[in-house]
């Protein structure tokens, strides 16, 4: 910009010297012709006056005089008979002189004679005198040229000190046109107080600024709802292009990865995770095929589900699934686990019975034998009952959604209730069994707090020894309700504790046999815990006893 | 140009992830075929040296190509030159998981379990040649002088086995060939730990144009 002002400035000041100096010339030169022409008329006037008054002596007076014009006095023949400056009679016959020629035959003749050599141009004027011959006054001066070339050092002077000050002014003024320019109020157009020249221009800026924005709105509230859905659900969601660079990636596949969004973002899918199955499955995407399988990050396993965006059959990108299905897969184990040992507990009372009935049907035992025999079946039928029961109990805990009424419940009260169903099972292994304790509601289902505290009271009993005691009590707290079992038995050993609450889980299992457990007691006691949001503690020694502490929040 | 300068920079970054994930790879199964006695495991760890080759090959091509037709200078010359000496190393992981294979395929590993330490040993040398591929991943100088710094620890478990071994030795003869190969076999992982610890020399090498002994 500044370039192109200071070149039209500076074109403009040489164009306008060249001319002036042109015209100037042309003009001065022309006025100084005609008053150079006047005056040696005007003199050629004087002198043939004077010597039409007083004769050839005027031209004595002129002879070698200085700074006049040449004066030359040439008889009809052409003869010169005087010149003031050189000698008459070296000079040759003038008759031919135009000037001469003109004045002899009209009474006066002019003449300009330009010498190129000397850069001089001599201006003449002949008159015809009353006598006949002719006077000639010549003044010579320097050409036109000549005094062009004289003030050429001037005009480049000048065209300098133009080109100077253009530069300068050029500068100034670029600043001073840029400067509101580069101080415009962009986000608000309209609100500048410039040039009117630029006022199509902000308009247009005004309303593409006003477009912008509200497009950008529309990106931004769009973007906020993709990202609110993606954002808050489970399953990890990964796109990539077609290059494998990451272009969006939601909180979930981010934790799963363990990185943070923003660090991955733009990075390749290599930076994130570079597992040979996951390498795979992007290849088989970016071919253009679903991939689907499970896969371990650092031990949870994650079912994955790679599937390629395509346009025109061409592959634009790839989007990754990722369901996390530790808790699906460790649950499939414990159910595969579950009934496993359900056949397994089921089988072996049923192959008691049914060898105890073989026996029975082939007569081989002795009549005497068979009540004992009927005791045995009876037994094992009813250890299978049991079992049965448990399962069903455990199942329908499993469930989750048992449609079961809750209601306020005095756990001293239920804790005395079971308790004297135990009382007789207490009494054959002369045990004490005892309730303590202050009154306190809980809201609950009965028959499930039933079980566990009778299924807690059970096992107290069970693996204790003879007169063994078992205090069952029950406190209040400000924000707690607390049961606790306390036995002085067998005790579990501390390798076992953490073990106990599994499903079938046994310390010893000929001796639970004997006891007739199930083997599902604790892990009963445990989901009824859980089903009411109570936590459930065990504190055991060896020898010593067990005591299991209940905590009901009070809020429930 | 530039453009495609940049485009193929990005592949040889994607190339040595894709060359460390097949080393941990192998490394991985390897360590498993030893510790579980996993033949099919061993099998694939040894069939996996034939991929790093051909990957060695692929990534050293273009690093020439590189080379030749960019003419780098400073970082971009530094990222390559040092891709270039990262593959040797990573070619020797390679290797070295195959010949651990060999040796669990032919030895009686019965016995493996019986030494904590052989376990352990696998396990640090397993982290060491993760974290030295994550440092290159992810630019990252503190991890790689992390894993420089762990090779003491691969060193002592080290010592620990060869203890254990004379130990075994010392309690039956008869324990000697096994004892053998499982000192050699720890032998190759500590053997891996100095190619980790390479890397990641190379890797601070390749950040901050200096040698670790410089930095």
């Amino acid at each position: 910009m500044k370039k192109r002002i200071y070149k039209s400035m500076l074109l403009l000041a040489l164009i306008t010297i060249l001319l002036t100096s042109f015209l100037i010339t042309g003009f001065i030169y022309r006025e100084f012709y005609i008053q150079m022409q006047q005056e040696i008329r005007n003199e050629a006037l004087f002198i043939s006056t004077g010597y039409n008054l007083i004769g050839q002596e005027v031209f004595f007076g002129l002879k070698e005089q200085e700074n006049s014009s040449r004066i030359t006095w040439v008889a009809i023949d052409g003869t010169v008979l005087f010149d003031n400056m050189v000698e008459a009679k070296n000079m040759e016959n003038h008759r031919n002189r135009p000037e001469i020629a003109d004045a002899l035959n009209n009474g006066f003749g002019e003449a300009v004679h330009l010498s190129k050599t000397l850069g001089t141009q001599t201006f003449y004027r002949a008159v015809r005198l009353n006598d006949g011959t002719v006077l000639r006054v010549s003044a010579t001066t320097n050409s036109v040229f000549k005094s062009v070339l004289g003030f050429i050092p001037y005009v480049a002077l000048i065209t300098l000190l133009v080109i100077m000050l253009t530069m300068i002014i050029a500068n100034l003024l670029t600043k001073k046109i840029i400067f509101p320019l580069n101080n415009l109020n962009l986000e608000n157009p309209l609100s500048n107080d410039v040039y009117d020249e630029l006022s199509p221009l902000l308009s247009r800026m005004a309303r593409q600024n006003e477009q912008i924005e509200s497009q950008f709105k529309r990106l931004k509230e769009k973007q906020e709802e993709f990202n609110a859905i993606t954002e808050n659900i489970s399953e990890g969601i990964i796109v990539l292009n077609n290059k494998g660079l990451i272009l969006f990636i939601n909180k979930s596949a981010a934790s799963i990865f363990n990185v943070s969004t923003q660090d991955i973002i733009n990075k390749h899918i290599l930076t994130l995770d570079r597992s040979i199955p996951l390498q795979k499955a992007i290849e088989t995407a970016m071919a253009g095929h679903l991939f689907e399988n499970t896969f371990t990050i650092s031990e949870d396993s994650f079912h994955l589900l790679v599937s390629p965006v395509k346009d025109d059959m061409v592959v634009k990108g790839v989007i990754l699934f990722i369901l996390d299905i530790t808790e699906k897969q460790s649950a499939e184990k414990m159910r595969r686990e579950f009934t496993a040992n359900v056949s397994h507990e089921l089988k072996t009372p049923l192959t008691s019975i049914s060898g105890y009935a073989e026996l029975m049907k082939s007569g081989m035992v002795q009549p005497e034998d068979i009540p004992e025999f009927a005791n045995r079946i009876y037994n094992e039928a009813r250890h299978l009952i049991n079992l049965i029961d448990d399962v069903i109990r455990i199942s329908r805990l499993d469930e989750k959604n048992i449609q079961l009424p809750f209601e306020e419940i005095d756990l001293l009260e239920l804790a005395t209730e079971t308790v004297s169903r135990l009382s007789s099972l207490a009494q054959q292994k002369q045990i004490k069994l005892s309730v303590s304790g202050e009154n306190a509601i809980v809201s609950g289902v009965r028959q499930i707090l039933e079980e566990m505290i009778y299924n807690l009271c059970d096992n107290a009993i069970k693996y204790n020894y003879e007169k063994g005691t078992v205090d069952v009590s029950v406190r209040a707290l400000s924000d707690n309700v607390v049961l606790t079992v306390a036995d002085n038995g067998f005790g579990i050993p501390r390798e076992h504790q953490s073990r106990v609450f599994e499903r079938f889980y046994r310390i010893d299992k000929s001796h639970s046999r004997e006891t007739g457990g199930t083997g599902l007691g604790l892990s009963i006691v445990k989901h009824s815990a859980e089903f009411h949001n109570a936590k459930v503690q065990l504190l055991s020694k060896p020898g010593k006893g067990t005591t299991i502490t209940v905590t009901f929040r009070r809020n429930q | 140009m530039r453009n495609k300068f940049d485009e193929q920079l990005e592949l040889l970054k994607k190339q040595m992830i894709q060359m460390g994930a097949l080393c941990e790879g192998a490394i991985a199964n390897a360590t498993k075929a030893l510790i579980d006695g996993d033949i099919e495991l061993a099998e694939k760890a040894i069939a996996a040296d034939g991929n790093i080759d051909q990957k060695e090959k692929e990534i050293e091509s273009l690093c020439l190509k590189l080379l030749l037709q960019q003419q780098p200078v400073a970082r971009d010359l530094r990222q390559i030159s040092s891709a270039l000496k990262m593959i040797t190393d990573m070619e020797r992981i390679g290797d070295q998981a195959a010949d651990i294979s060999e040796i669990t395929m032919l030895a009686n590993i019965k016995a493996a379990d019986n030494t904590n330490h052989i376990v352990d040993m696998a396990k640090a040398t397993i982290k060491m040649v993760t974290d030295s591929i994550d440092a290159y991943v992810r630019q990252d100088l503190g991890l790689a002088k992390a894993v420089i710094d762990y090779d003491d620890v691969v060193d002592n478990l080290f010592n620990d086995v060869k203890a254990d071994m004379i130990r075994l030795i010392n309690e039956d003869t008869n324990n000697g060939e096994f004892a053998i190969d499982l000192m050699m076999i720890a032998k190759y992982f500590e053997r891996i730990g100095d190619h980790a610890t390479n890397i990641a020399e190379w890797v601070v090498f390749s950040i901050t144009g200096k040698h670790i002994s410089e930095v």
